[in-house]
């Protein structure tokens, strides 16, 4: 497992300074780095899926010592680990500004929380479908995911409400089950693709 | 030993049937065929990267694990590795995958190889990336190496200094085995113990080098004599030339034998027999 988790590590490296980045950037857009992260985390799987497709990377790792559900499960470890330290990061780094600019109040967790949850969601989905189906397959269900999901955030976001500073307890509720629905679903993602991954045809266009 | 039992793989445009060979353990096996015979098929279904739709491949009795790995090396067809890594980083994961690296043999195979860990795998060159795998492969002291068409891409002199290298591996220690593909069969003409061909998806022979070289011969002569033995032949100026297999045929007395290369055995068997 170690080496599997080394391989990650091998590609993962290169995100310290964009984290040590975004850090500093909190001070000018605050919350408004929140969004750009995830999409970045995103891009960051998708780009990852091809690049490795492409230079067929995967062929010489199974080839190491390492088991196909090894190699998997630090796949998914490892984006969970990213997305996690980004969010322990980002609100240290909120705190800081807060206090630089001697807010009253410190940042509300629940926003990180919600927003941990809802990019676990989106990095669920992505991972599962890029690693299930080829590299076209995944860009259209995912465009047409994307598309969809933004129709539908955008009519039921008619009735938009300043959140940011509440500390009302449905804040909390809401975070608390986005988050668990996140977990859940990155844990269906992890199984259903490990799973699949099994069985797989490594590196074929036969 | 490696086992491959009734092995088949079904692929959109291309299917293996029916394998079933055993690799004994402690010999050099080449492995021959055309473009797209299978033969990268066969070897990543060894490594376990094709899964096998019916059958399995046993290596001493079981299937592929991490303790088995830790004792192959492997040189693909290119280096399957992301293009901005370096070679030093390659390493760092070899090194951990690894127990029984020799970094005093890898530092010595990088100055023979006049390799630099610092280069980056794209600003390598084919051969280049070729040594920097032989490299890799050769620095945890395999019991098995595994290469797919290791010496496409290295220039001559240094084709003929790996075949030598091979030669030293493979003595140097009991038990070893080697397998390998290419279309350069002069390559292992020189030094393997069993031919391996692979004919679309199939294997056409999986001999003894000796008893194939006691086994087909080329013959040649008169069209109308030739043509009279009823197999596949290539003729010329009125002058045909057929491949005999010795063991089910007998040659008539006006036809001239000459001892067919292997190059001379997959030509007639995958092209002219066609």
């Amino acid at each position: 497992m170690r080496l599997a988790l080394y391989k990650e590590w091998m590609y993962w490296k290169y995100v310290i300074p964009l984290l040590i980045i975004c850090s500093f950037l909190v001070y000018f857009v605050e919350y408004g780095i929140l969004l750009p992260l995830t999409f970045f985390m995103t891009g960051a799987i998708i780009y990852q899926v091809i690049t490795e497709r492409q230079s067929k990377t995967i062929e010489l790792e199974l080839s190491l010592p390492m088991s196909r559900d090894e190699w998997m499960t630090a796949r998914f470890l490892a984006h969970f680990v990213n997305l996690t330290s980004f969010a322990i990061a980002m609100y240290g780094a909120l705190v800081v500004t807060y206090n630089v600019r001697a807010f009253q109040e410190l940042p509300n967790p629940a926003i990180m929380l919600i927003w941990w949850g809802i990019t676990l969601i989106t990095m669920s989905v992505v991972l599962w479908l890029f690693l299930r189906f080829s590299t076209n397959r995944a860009i259209l269900i995912f465009a047409s995911l994307y598309i969809g999901s933004a129709v539908i955030m955008m009519a039921g976001s008619k009735t938009d409400s300043p959140v940011l500073f509440s500390t009302s307890p449905s804040l909390w509720n809401a975070a608390v089950i986005i988050s668990v629905v996140g977990l859940l679903l990155y844990s269906l993602s992890y199984w259903m693709t490990k799973r699949h991954f099994r069985t797989e045809t490594i590196g074929t266009k036969r | 030993m490696i086992e491959f039992q009734e092995v088949s793989l079904q692929f959109k445009h291309f299917q293996m049937k029916n394998i079933s060979l055993t690799i004994p353990k402690g010999y050099v096996i080449g492995c021959i065929g055309r473009n797209g015979s299978g033969k990268t098929t066969f070897i990543k279904t060894m490594m376990d990267l094709y899964r096998p739709t019916t059958g399995q491949v046993l290596w001493n009795g079981a299937l592929l694990d991490q303790q088995q790995k830790e004792k192959i090396g492997f040189i693909y067809d290119d280096f399957h590795h992301w293009k901005n890594t370096k070679l030093k980083a390659v390493r760092k994961l070899y090194e951990r995958a690894y127990p029984t690296w020799q970094p005093q043999l890898y530092t010595q195979l990088l100055d023979a190889y006049g390799l630099n860990e610092r280069q980056a795998i794209h600003q390598l060159s084919k051969g280049t990336r070729m040594k920097a795998q032989i490299a890799l492969a050769l620095s945890h002291e395999p019991d098995v190496l595994i290469m797919d068409e290791p010496t496409s891409g290295l220039d001559p002199v240094f084709r003929r200094t790996f075949i030598h290298q091979l030669r030293d591996w493979m003595a140097a220690r009991e038990n070893r085995t080697l397998l390998f593909s290419t279309h350069i069969t002069s390559d292992l003409e020189q030094f393997a113990d069993y031919i391996l061909c692979i004919d679309q998806g199939n294997v056409r022979f999986f001999l003894p080098t000796d008893e194939l070289e006691e086994r087909f011969v080329l013959v040649k002569g008169p069209v109308d004599a030739v043509r009279a033995l009823g197999v596949p032949m290539e003729s010329h100026n009125n002058q045909a030339t057929a491949l005999i297999d010795r063991t089910i045929m007998v040659i008539p007395e006006n036809l001239y034998i000459e001892r067919a290369r292997l190059e001379d055995v997959l030509y007639f068997l995958t092209e002219v027999s066609e």
